[in-house]
């Protein structure tokens, strides 16, 4: 059987659920991710970040924040961003909270010296989405160099050298500071939304388009540009 | 059973079941109908939440005539007038239970008002609507804490059980180390009488042996020299484990080591007719962290092993490169190589072989490959874990790699002296 990714449209209540999943290695920076999320999108949309059960700021289960867009055509599209817990023996948490994802955000480390946890994480991410009947086609994939203010990262050039082997988009971000958060973030969703459009026709049947979706993601996560780049004035 | 009553015996208090600001604005905009106080109450009296005009008659459960009282302790539904004004009263429910009471009041000569009783019945409705709705949140919210708590437990129980259970095999692992200690010093030291003594019975040192004699003395010599070292093992490993191995760490040269490990067995090399070589000087390798007589151990474990199993005309070798000090991960590369900041050394050899599903029990203490009663090749066992403890301890990582028929390929890992920028 192979499964699909599952967006979930309530026709009743006029609503498309979106899943989004900030996968990679233990303390990559996908909750912080989320956290700066969570701040930029405070004022905009009742969304709060729920966080169950960390120990040591590590996460045990997973933190979800929902955001609400209100979009043109009266359909109500809910975005659920979930993270994972990154460390190795959480492995049945991931692979449930990897369950019908849309669209996977991979948050590696930018150390030279996380290699391999980046490397083994991202075939844990594999395995986990053919665990689900998935494969790397399926799901919206961008990928996070995350830390990029640490010492011994990876270099521009090596970052371009290995995004050069994939066609995910690729992200810099320092987390913290929240820089490429929002980046990171925007390009997921839109990658998503593609996915989800050509599989499922959503413009046609529902008419939600991607522009309206985007154009509103980022008036709320940059409140000075518009959805094509441009500083408004 | 005890759980499932705890949680039906518990009653939500109206904040688990309502939000106050969404209640007031249902009721606020009824104050532009006529109406002058719209209130919920908690059953002990307490105003939960509403709205009313600065002199209507409901901030206080007191303030509420004693029909309205009476009413709200019985749970009916009761409309009464009480001077210049008119009270509805109506029970709320959540559930099977009365959580609350709502109390309407209006002037007695309201003029636009349609009929306080008509307000009241529809907004109790949708109170109760929405009452409702919260009681199925509380209650399914109480049954998953409910459930998660009674695995909680069971989980920590478990876990005590696990504990003391590790514990114990933690203290009889200890004893087992210690006894294997203690035999392996009794037993080395009458050994050590029957080399000594052998060794001077040879050497003529108790008058003149003859040819037979000297055959016999030289056999004794030789197995007492085995069970010694086998013993040896034992007492190494026994320290090991019990963590009692102190290392000298300074930085040295691989290549001296290995030349040393090489010149040591040729003898052995040659005599099982094979070739041993190694390719260190061809690269410049740089200096490791280790201490040198443990990792000489390990070569010539290693070597004497291979040697061990592989059949003459056959070829044993070994060579270093610089990697990553963890085996490699070949499954996925795509965020690039490792930091090579070790030395790999890899002792090959076109012997046997290891079938597959023994690779991975190689470096157990006392595994033996070929366990059978008419087996080849002698040893306890303990050479390869010996191996691998030593190297582990330097924080280095040893794995092996083999085709049966082909040969076996042993790989282990060194951190380097200094660590490359």
């Amino acid at each position: 059987m192979v499964a699909a990714p599952m967006v979930f449209i309530d026709i009743q209540h006029r609503e498309i659920t979106i899943k989004l999943v900030y996968y990679g290695p233990g303390l990559s920076g996908k909750t912080t991710n989320l956290q700066q999320l969570h701040r930029m999108f405070t004022g905009h949309t009742q969304c709060e970040l729920i966080t169950l059960d960390t120990r040591d700021d590590r996460t045990l289960f997973f933190d979800l924040l929902p955001i609400d867009c209100s979009t043109k055509g009266g359909m109500q599209v809910k975005l659920k961003l979930f993270t994972v817990p990154g460390q190795v023996m959480h492995n049945a948490t991931r692979k449930i909270v990897l369950q019908g994802a849309d669209g996977v955000a991979f948050v590696a480390d930018s150390r030279v010296s996380e290699t391999r946890s980046n490397n083994e994480s991202f075939a844990n991410l594999k395995q986990n989405l053919h665990g689900n009947g998935l494969s790397l086609e399926d799901v919206a994939l961008v990928i996070q160099f995350n830390k990029r203010d640490l010492p011994g990262i990876r270099s521009d050039g090596e970052i371009a050298r290995i995004s050069a082997k994939g066609k995910e988009p690729v992200y810099r971000a320092t987390a913290i500071e929240g820089s490429g958060v929002a980046d990171t973030f925007l390009g997921l969703s839109s990658l998503s939304w593609q996915k989800l459009e050509r599989r499922y026709d959503i413009e046609r049947k529902f008419g939600v388009t991607g522009e309206d979706l985007l154009g509103q993601l980022t008036t709320m996560v940059y409140p000075t540009r518009t959805f094509d780049g441009r500083e408004s004035t | 059973m005890t759980d499932a009553a705890a949680v039906t015996d518990q009653r939500p208090t109206l904040d688990q079941l309502l939000r106050r600001d969404v209640l007031e604005r249902l009721l606020r905009p009824f104050l532009a109908f006529g109406c002058d106080g719209l209130m919920l109450f908690d059953t002990n009296g307490t105003p939960f939440c509403g709205a009313m005009t600065p002199s209507g008659p409901l901030t206080a459960w007191e303030q509420l005539p004693p029909e309205a009282l009476a009413a709200g302790k019985g749970g009916k539904t009761r409309g009464f007038g009480q001077g210049e004004h008119m009270f509805e009263v109506r029970p709320a429910h959540a559930g099977a239970d009365r959580v609350g009471l709502l109390v309407f009041s209006a002037p007695a000569h309201s003029g636009n008002m349609p009929s306080l009783a008509l307000v009241a019945d529809a907004l109790t409705g949708v109170v109760s609507a929405l009452l409702q709705a919260g009681f199925a949140t509380w209650v399914t919210s109480e049954l998953h804490l409910a459930a998660s708590e009674s695995s909680y437990q069971a989980i920590q129980q478990r876990n005590a059980e696990l504990e003391r259970a590790v514990d114990h095999l933690r203290e009889l692992d200890g004893l087992k180390s210690n006894f294997l200690a203690t035999v392996s010093h009794e037993l080395r030291t009458p050994l050590t009488a029957v080399i000594g003594f052998s060794e001077m019975l040879l050497q003529g040192i108790a008058g003149d042996v003859n040819n037979e004699q000297r055959e016999y003395l030289q056999t004794i010599l030789e197995r007492a020299g085995q069970l010694l070292s086998l013993i040896t093992s034992v007492l190494e490993m026994s320290h090991m484990e019990s963590g009692a191995m102190p290392l000298d760490l300074a930085p040295s040269s691989l290549g001296e080591l290995v030349e040393a490990a090489i010149s040591t067995l040729l003898p052995t090399a040659q005599r099982a007719n094979v070739v041993l070589e190694h390719h260190l000087d061809e690269v410049a390798l740089p200096l490791v962290l280790c201490d040198a007589e443990k990792i000489a151990r390990v070569l010539l474990n290693l070597l004497g092993n291979a040697i061990k199993f592989t059949r003459p005309g056959g070829r044993v070798s070994i060579a270093a490169e610089l990697a990553p000090i963890r085996r490699p991960f070949k499954e996925e590369t795509f965020f690039g190589e490792e930091v090579r900041d070790a030395l790999c050394v890899v002792v090959s050899d076109t012997g046997i072989g290891v079938p597959s599903e023994q690779i991975a029990r190689i470096f157990d203490a006392f595994y033996q490959v070929d366990a059978s009663p008419t087996r080849e090749h002698g040893g306890a066992g303990l050479g390869l874990s010996i191996v691998k403890n030593l190297v582990t301890a330097h924080g280095g990582d040893i794995w092996a790699e083999s085709a049966l028929g082909v040969g076996t390929s042993f790989y282990f890992t060194l951190p380097l002296a200094q660590v490359p920028c």
